[in-house]
């Protein structure tokens, strides 16, 4: 198929796959901070969310 | 501190298998090699020389093959999972960034900004929990410099920039396509010079690091 990858993006998997990065490289350095023991920095730990939050609002209304 | 330089390696490398299986289901394995040499060798070339040549920070005890090998890798993971959800803001739903002409330079910009604002949590964790130092002392945000935002922007803006334009040529092979993209890191290096010193010496004329 010529546009195959607009087509995947389109699923569920196209979706959810790049949210799941997201989510785990974010969630990984939150754990970093709780075993290192840097509470005070944890609260920064909100600066990425609007991007997560806009990204799978915008992505609602994909379906193939 | 507690660094587990060992399992942060391992971590980055499992995750950039992860970033380049999701681009090799989505656009096919040529472009997943491209990503690979554009995201991956391009950055690990720049920062090898930040870390290394300028000697601006360093991972304490690591040796030059673990820095290489994690920045590689590390790269991989952080511009793929940065550079997807910018598409996803950006792109209509029935396009992407390769078929959406404008986005072709929206999505890296946007990518750039993404993997910024993630950093801000990032680099002073990291640096609370000695996976890195940093050797220039920063005066506005936890003693990080800001050459440190400004790579991180430039890096992230250009990689994608220059893989975008890559994915189009949808019947180029792995020989043809890795070659181009291997090409494409002279450019890019030198792009990604001139852009950092006109950013860093804009940051400096208004007396900030």
């Amino acid at each position: 198929m010529e546009k195959a990858h607009v087509y995947l993006k389109q699923t569920k998997a196209g979706r959810w796959i790049p949210a799941g990065f997201y989510l785990v490289n974010w969630g990984l350095w939150i754990l970093t901070a709780v075993t290192a023991g840097a509470w005070h920095l944890l609260y920064l730990a909100v600066l990425p969310v609007p991007a997560l939050a806009i990204y799978l609002l915008r992505t609602r209304r994909n379906r193939p | 501190m507690n660094a587990n330089f060992s399992v942060m390696l391992i971590g980055s490398i499992l995750f950039a298998f992860l970033v380049l299986a999701y681009i090799r289901w989505r656009f096919g394995g040529p472009d997943a090699l491209s990503f690979m040499i554009l995201s991956g060798g391009f950055t690990a070339i720049m920062d090898f020389i930040s870390s290394f040549a300028v000697h601006n920070y360093e991972y304490p005890g690591q040796s030059p093959l673990w820095v290489f090998t994690f920045i590689f890798f590390g790269w991989i993971g952080m511009c793929g999972s940065c550079l997807f959800l910018a598409e996803g803001i950006l792109a209509r739903p029935d396009q992407d960034m390769v078929t959406q002409r404008r986005l072709w330079w929206q999505v890296p910009l946007l990518t750039g900004f993404v993997a910024v604002v993630l950093d801000l949590f990032i680099d002073p964790v990291a640096v609370a929990a000695g996976y890195w130092v940093w050797f220039v002392t920063g005066t506005v945000y936890y003693e990080i410099p800001l050459l440190n935002f400004v790579g991180w922007f430039v890096l992230m803006f250009l990689a994608p920039l220059a893989w975008i334009p890559m994915v189009r040529y949808r019947h180029w092979r792995y020989r043809r396509k890795g070659a181009a993209s291997v090409i494409a890191l002279v450019p890019l290096c030198i792009a990604s010079i001139v852009l950092s010193v006109i950013l860093n010496g804009a940051i400096a004329a208004l007396g900030l690091r």
